[in-house]
């Protein structure tokens, strides 16, 4: 069924332009999507439609068939889970444990089912051994990875991360990608919102560039990586490859540019040059 | 509930009031405050209201003061009908109230058209020690941020699946748990990082300052202070001989 944004528009009360503007996307059930624009694009503004923390000033939203006017919050985040941007902030109970049962709770999980769950979110987070532990105490790259678990503890049916990798190192940002990974393998739709093009190159989704409230882009991650005017114009930069692959010449052709494509390149060249 | 807060916030409008100087407007506020005090029936109070409300819609915040008291409605009810239980008369029972609803129109003549950035200006101008004033000004700095901060937090929670308005009174109160926590975490972090950035600029409660802006009393601030201390004077002169 999906997510279905039909005509949507949106502007704050406090504002008089709109922060969204002619918003038509339909997110199939399974499929990966990148969200990319630069700071004020309306990224996060357009997030906080799918699970009904927003609505539309005119337009609809569907999710699976069901228009977000007509159910509540509570009701639509069991299925669409929204990650925001530092979760770590939100956290309030005693110990990390706890703070994966909150949800669980919140969403009537029988109580029986609820240790079970929470041991097996914690294992697959690393985080099993702290469960004791209070949430504040953790580092910045465990706290993360609890925010995550604590909101994927309940199995949503899609999930929406805004900006995941935002002050993150290098090694949460691998596993990032390997949780996020697992995810999109187990037939789940993610959405991930970022400007982290390196990131979203590790998954080559299906695109989608925000301008100014608008769809300037939606397509493959390979070709969005191609169109330098495009990218410049949102603020951003061609992913490393792209900017060898670019220099080198490689961009024109039809193959999806990827790493090995590149070392095949340059080995041949130097077999050449010997 | 949460959504209260946004109302509060102080936005820059071009009106008659907003180049008033604030200490001017701060005496104004005061002034008005006077008739409340002195007053005790409802003939005597009720026409104060006239002069506060055009004040305030010459601030364009009238709106604004309506809603706050349409926010404090189920407050004022209650000390109406305490009052009511305990005096038997429902006149004098909302004596309190009306002194409440002509207190705080008095105050938001000064609060709602003001920029917090000009209340330490209008403190310090008052005489009053660096330390308080810049407290007090930070902590109406803070105002704003906190309102986006609660904001973000109920965005947060009720995706975790929390619903504020479930159940009954004491597990409603409960209900803001996870909003409370979160909240005063991160004010107390915000105020560590404040006073940490104070310091690197060299702020020091006893170190003489340079003033950057000076206020000054221009005509129009003198004219605007006269009006209103002839309509006070004149109003409680009538009043008492009434
Ligand atoms: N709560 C709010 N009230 C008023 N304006 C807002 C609010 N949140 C965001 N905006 C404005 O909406 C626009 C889009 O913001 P946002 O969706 O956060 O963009 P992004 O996530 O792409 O950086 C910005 O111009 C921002 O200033
Ligand atoms: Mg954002």
């Amino acid at each position: 069924m999906g997510i279905e944004f039909k005509g949507v528009y949106y502007r704050y009360p406090e504002t008089n332009t709109d922060v969204l503007r002619n918003i038509w996307l339909e997110i199939g059930e399974g499929e990966a999507v990148a969200i990319l624009g630069d700071n004020g694009a309306g990224k996060t503004t357009l997030i906080k439609h799918m699970n009904g923390l927003l609505k539309p000033s005119k337009g609809d939203v569907y999710v699976d068939g069901v228009n977000t006017r007509e159910v509540e919050v509570s009701t639509l985040a069991r299925k669409v889970a929204l990650v925001f941007q530092y979760p770590e902030k939100m956290f309030f109970s005693e110990t990390v444990y706890d703070e994966v049962s909150f949800a669980l709770k919140n969403f009537g999980f029988e109580k029986s089912l609820i240790p079970r769950i929470v041991e097996k979110t914690l294992k697959t987070f690393w985080l099993w051994e702290y469960r004791d532990r209070s949430p504040y105490t953790l580092s910045g790259g465990e706290q993360r990875r609890l925010a995550l678990a604590s909101i994927l503890s309940w199995d949503p049916k899609y999930i929406v991360l805004d900006e995941p990798t935002a002050g993150q190192d290098a090694i949460q940002r691998e596993i990032l990608t390997h949780l996020i990974n697992r995810k999109i393998g187990e037939g789940k739709t993610v959405i991930l919102v970022s400007h982290d093009v390196e990131f979203i190159a590790e998954f080559s989704p299906r695109t989608i560039l925000l301008k100014d409230g608008e769809i300037i882009f939606d397509g493959e991650a390979d070709d969005l990586f191609r169109r330098k005017d495009l990218l410049t114009k949102s603020g951003l930069e061609q992913p490393t490859l792209y900017q060898l692959s670019d220099r080198l010449g490689l961009i024109k052709t039809d193959e999806r540019v990827t790493l090995e494509l590149l070392v095949e390149y340059i080995k041949k060249v130097i077999q050449c040059t010997k | 509930m949460y959504k209260v807060a946004s109302v509060f916030k102080y936005r820059y409008m071009e009106t008659l009031l907003s180049k008033i100087d604030p200490r001017v407007k701060i005496l104004v506020s005061v002034l008005y405050v006077f008739p409340a005090i002195l007053f005790s029936n409802m003939v005597q109070l009720t026409p104060i209201l006239i002069p506060i409300i055009i004040n305030l819609k010459a601030g364009k915040v009238l709106t604004k003061y309506l809603k706050s008291l349409l926010y404090l409605s189920p407050f004022l009810i209650l000390i109406t009908l305490l009052n009511y239980l305990t005096m038997g008369n429902i006149i004098s029972a909302l004596i309190p109230i009306l002194r409440l609803i002509i207190l705080i129109g008095a105050l938001d003549i000064f609060f709602f058209t003001t920029d917090p950035d000009d209340f330490i200006l209008t403190m310090e101008s008052l005489k009053l020690p660096l330390s308080i004033s810049l407290s007090f000004a930070l902590a109406l700095r803070f105002i704003p941020a906190m309102i986006e901060q609660i904001n973000e937090i109920v965005e947060a929670q009720l995706s975790r699946g929390l619903q504020l308005d479930k159940g009954n009174f004491i597990t409603r109160i409960k209900n803001y748990i996870p909003i409370i926590i979160p909240l005063v975490i991160l004010s107390i972090k915000r105020s560590i990082e404040v006073a940490e950035s104070l310091e690197i600029r060299g702020v020091h409660p006893k170190a003489t300052r340079t003033k950057y802006i000076e206020l000054r009393i221009k005509r129009r601030d003198l004219a605007y202070l006269v009006i209103n201390t002839a309509i006070v004077i004149i109003y409680i002169i009538l009043f008492l001989l009434l």
